[in-house]
């Protein structure tokens, strides 16, 4: 019924859950699961300061990518059919969406926020674009 | 997971690949489900509008229940085929704002809902029940659609 899982993450903790639904639907339908993460080009918002501790030392688990916390948190959970996808791309709903297609996934898992409330209201999240526009059913994750 | 749904019906095709769908994950974790048609009454600020009386907006209103009942009647038919526990539930206000309550009330661990796939500067200004349900339920929303016909 369920066989490729797409869960595009922005690494937030929304994000994490979502992934962690999926791979406990993974397990139930022995799923493979995708893993995606678009990152916006020139978007600096999105770099995060270097984290110092109290000796001026840099805090290297502070730098993350977002996919390297996937990988971590996936890792913990011990699925195996489980890949890891990045992309650059100005539209992450558009660039979602054609990579569920390309790949012919069934389902599409998702948390609901990324950008905050009164952005999502004004803008649209991507969570609202990708649950219009994808060809496959899509589950939002709060 | 799975184990409580939710699923609105309009009697829209869209609603029914829902039910579909929600039975077949139902089927598959041993959940029960809740099936829920909301009616969307006419209130006195349409009737301004139409320059109609109070009778012929009663008589609106109980024509829009016997429809939901109808709604409610062939997707108890649908579900014939199901044999975990089902309850079918109408209620009466405003479409998302009642999904939302009784997904609390009953406390479903999921919601599955169709998605009218309304586009571009439609979804802009009108948006829709499945982006609106998504946004403030408390749980996971599975949203099913029909494949674009072009």
């Amino acid at each position: 019924m369920i066989n490729k899982i797409l869960v595009p993450i922005d690494g937030s903790e929304i994000s994490m859950r979502a992934m962690n639904f999926a791979i406990e639907l993974g397990r139930s339908f022995n799923s493979e699961l995708i893993v995606l993460n678009v990152d916006i080009p020139y978007d600096l918002s999105r770099i995060k300061p270097v984290v110092k501790d109290k000796d001026g030392k840099v805090v290297e688990s502070a730098q993350l990518t977002p996919l390297e916390i996937a990988e971590r948190e996936a890792k913990k959970s011990g699925y195996e059919r489980i890949s890891f996808k990045k992309y650059v791309d100005i539209d992450p709903a558009e660039k979602i969406c054609e990579v569920a297609e390309k790949i012919d996934a069934d389902l599409i898992v998702m948390g609901n926020r990324g950008m905050g409330v009164l952005a999502g209201f004004f803008l649209g999240s991507v969570s609202t674009k990708v649950s219009q526009s994808a060809h496959c059913p899509v589950t939002i994750v709060k | 997971m799975f184990k409580k749904i939710l699923v609105p019906v309009d009697g829209s095709s869209n609603s029914w690949k829902a039910l579909d769908t929600a039975k077949g994950l139902a089927s598959k974790f041993g959940g029960e489900l809740i099936v829920l048609h909301v009616v969307q009454t006419y209130s006195s600020a349409n009737l301004y509008l139409s320059g109609g009386s109070d009778i012929s907006l009663t008589s609106e209103n109980r024509q829009l229940s016997h429809i939901g009942s109808r709604v409610l009647e062939t997707a108890r038919d649908r579900m014939s085929d199901f044999h975990g526990r089902v309850r079918f539930i109408m209620e009466v206000g405003h479409a998302s704002d009642k999904v939302v309550d009784v997904a609390r009330e009953e406390e479903v661990d999921s919601i599955v809902i169709g998605s009218r796939g309304l586009r571009g500067v439609k979804e802009f200004l009108l948006g829709s029940v499945s982006s609106e349900v998504s946004q403030h339920s408390p749980v996971p929303v599975l949203i099913v659609k029909e494949p674009d016909p072009g």
